[in-house]
């Protein structure tokens, strides 16, 4: 029996990098790079899904533009939820400085009325 | 960490940086390396481009948020989970969809990161070579010629004259059902 059956029960695991697939995608790829990229997939529940959904796209040149905006979506999202990190913090943190200033204030008034009290 | 060395780590390690270090830009990196892949499983239940567009910006939100909550082992697997089930949630709204959303439905880390050790010994390669008989024809002939002739799912297309998603559901289908029948073989000679 050909050795190359025993890769149907491999599990490679092997991801598939998105530009790779995007070259796949638009038949750019050897047909050596091209079994490779399929026998990943086969093994691969979430990039053959995913490729059902994009091989089927008619403007396949338009996915890099699509990819780059939902990217930087992704990171005007993460830096918005950072900023408001940032000012929550400092606002648990107020009412900390707020304590430490009144507290500072009562012992250098109860230091004035000691003093006074006792010249 | 230079740029350069964060996108040559793995998504565990980076994973395990952003709950060290609770730094969201790395959280960013590693989710940039499945927006394709998660547009693509969109598109194939949504079946509208603004609508899976709008889906994976919804799915970006929904893990910087759970992220934060819960310690996640398998980023890959748990991402996938998380926007299947976002898909069917959303066709199940609008009635598409009427299955419920269980255990069944959702993919485990451990299933999806299962090996499946490569067979080393003659008796396993006999057990393979019956279950391959077993298959159906079309699943047969796919499944040798992509792994015995290394063709392609085209090359494949064009020589029996299946379409390519044919060719493709073919060989998924029946190295699952090859797995299948060797569990119950390897059982039975227990």
């Amino acid at each position: 029996m050909n050795n190359n059956l025993k890769d149907i029960l491999s599990h490679l695991n092997k991801d598939i990098e998105q530009d790779k697939l995007l070259e796949y995608l638009n038949n750019q790829l050897s047909d050596k790079d091209q079994h490779e990229v399929e026998a990943a997939l086969n093994d691969d529940e979430f990039s053959s899904e995913a490729l059902d959904g994009l091989q089927p796209m008619q403007n396949k040149t338009a996915l890099p533009g699509m990819i780059n905006q939902l990217n930087s979506g992704l990171k005007k999202q993460l830096k918005k939820r950072k900023e408001r990190t940032t000012k929550s913090a400092f606002a648990d943190q107020r009412w900390i400085y707020f304590a430490i200033i009144l507290l500072l204030v009562l012992i250098v008034v109860a230091y004035i009325i000691l003093k006074k009290m006792n010249p | 960490m230079s740029k350069r060395n964060i996108n040559d780590i793995d998504d565990k390690a980076l994973l395990q940086l952003f709950y060290n270090n609770n730094d969201n830009e790395l959280l960013g990196i590693l989710l940039q390396r499945y927006t394709l892949l998660l547009l693509g499983v969109c598109l194939k239940y949504l079946k509208n481009e603004e609508e899976a567009k709008d889906s994976v910006q919804q799915i970006f939100l929904k893990v910087i948020i759970e992220l934060h909550k819960y310690k996640v082992e398998y980023f890959k697997s748990w991402l996938y989970m998380v926007a299947k089930n976002h898909c069917l949630m959303k066709l199940r709204d609008k009635g598409k969809y009427t299955a419920e959303l269980n255990e069944n439905i959702i993919v485990t880390a451990e299933d999806s990161t299962r090996k499946f050790e490569a067979a080393e010994n003659e008796k396993v390669l006999d057990n393979l070579e019956t279950a391959l008989e077993n298959l159906n024809m079309e699943q047969q002939l796919c499944i040798r010629t992509f792994y015995l002739e290394k063709k392609t799912y085209q090359q494949i297309a064009v020589e029996t004259g299946y379409t390519i998603m044919q060719v493709k559901s073919s060989i998924q289908n029946g190295k699952r059902n090859l797995k299948i029948q060797m569990q119950r073989m390897a059982h039975n000679e227990q």
